[in-house]
């Protein structure tokens, strides 16, 4: 009984925790004293072309496998089928591009996009975060953000033919 | 006689089938790790395997699933097949001054099949295959185990480095006992049913690849039971 009164007061104070958060940035799980990491951009809300900048940013130094640091998992709607992974650049630009495994079977439309840091033998480390976005049509250049449009007009021109 | 009998007086059993099985639970646990060890080694990580995309789980946890699996299999079969596993160390730790000639011969005799003689269970080319491979496999677990247990860290790397060299030793070893017991080379032609089916091979393959073997056997065979 005493056990678990305990664990709904603790998942209480957790639910309270994830709804408090800043709007901007991305939720995020694992705080504490644990690990952390969180996606700085794209924002949440964001129109994504492809390929899209992200950035994140972890309490633990990244690298390889090799070099025994964690590392980030980048997938999209909670799917960790496929993924892409962020060795290196805590905090630096990393191009998402059209072939990424990430982007297999993503849809035009609202997603969410998800990362989790991994211990350097892939298993989680107990911190995640996640940001909705919608992704626009493939195969166009952009930076998270929509405002692109101009590039359309350019798409959409048939090659210049000198009769 | 009928024809079965006739079949099986040509032949003779080189394995049991509780050897077979566990060999057969070896191979196909080595084969998993293998195919997302490398897989993972090669960068695709991230990128489902085929077997990944098969059982929708990510390839690094399939390699260390399979790897638990395999370290089980390898328990099992040291517990509860202990006279197999003594005989197999047992008899490959044994050399004698004439396997030097069956190593001569050995190049021209895969293709040939005129083997040297040897007294052993396993050919000398076996024993030495046979030992590459059981301290591989025992650096593998333990290297294994030891990444799944530090997670990360500096002994991680350790660890990583001592799996990942023993996994390019062991791939040509594996691969080249993969060539020869397939029966691909004409010297070992027939080999392969000493592990599969009924783990019966034709007497005339057992006298070229095993000959002391083969005589044992038929000489305990021809003894009358003690009293």
């Amino acid at each position: 009984m005493f056990r678990s009164s305990l664990l709904s007061s603790v998942a209480f104070v957790l639910v309270l925790a994830a709804c408090g958060g800043d709007d901007d940035a991305s939720t995020t799980s694992g705080g504490g004293d644990g690990p952390s990491v969180e996606i700085v951009e794209p924002a949440d809300g964001a129109e994504l072309g492809v390929p899209f900048t992200l950035v994140v940013d972890s309490s633990e130094e990244l690298g390889t496998t090799d070099t025994g640091n964690h590392h980030v998992h980048v997938y999209f709607d909670g799917d960790d089928s496929s993924y892409e992974v962020i060795e290196s650049g805590n905090g630096e630009e990393h191009e998402i591009t059209a072939d990424s495994s990430a982007l297999e079977g993503v849809e035009p439309g609202e997603h969410t996009l998800n990362i989790s840091l991994r211990n350097a033998d892939h298993s989680a480390a107990g911190a995640e975060a996640e940001v909705t976005v919608t992704v626009g049509e493939g195969g166009r250049s952009g930076s998270g953000s929509s405002d692109d449009e101009d590039d359309e007009s350019d798409d959409e021109q048939p090659p210049g033919y000198d009769y | 006689m009928t024809t079965e009998d006739g079949e099986r007086s040509r032949s003779v059993e080189r394995n049991n089938a509780r050897t077979r099985w566990l060999h057969a639970a070896v191979y196909v646990t080595v084969l998993v790790l293998l195919l997302t060890g490398w897989w993972l080694t090669l960068g695709q990580e991230g990128r489902p395997s085929p077997l990944a995309e098969l059982t929708r789980a990510a390839d690094a946890e399939i390699h260390t699933m399979a790897g638990w699996v395999f370290a089980g299999v390898a328990l099992l079969g040291i517990v509860a097949g202990w006279r197999a596993a003594r005989t197999l160390l047992t008899d490959s730790v044994r050399f004698r001054r004439t396997d030097l000639r069956w190593f001569a011969r050995w190049p021209r005799a895969v293709v040939t099949g005129r083997f040297g003689r040897h007294e052993g269970h396993f050919d000398p080319g076996q024993r030495v295959a046979n030992l590459v491979m059981i301290v591989l496999l025992l650096v593998l677990i333990v290297c294994g185990i030891g990444l799944w247990a530090v997670s990360g860290g500096p002994a991680f790397v350790w660890f990583n480095r001592i799996h990942r060299w023993a996994t390019y030793l062991f791939t040509p070893v594996i691969a080249g006992h993969v060539l020869i017991a397939a029966g691909v080379l004409p010297g070992y032609r027939g080999v392969w049913r000493a592990m599969h089916l009924g783990g019966r091979l034709r007497r005339r393959d057992a006298e070229r690849v095993w000959p002391a073997w083969l005589e044992r056997i038929d000489g305990d065979r021809r003894r009358p039971p003690d009293r």
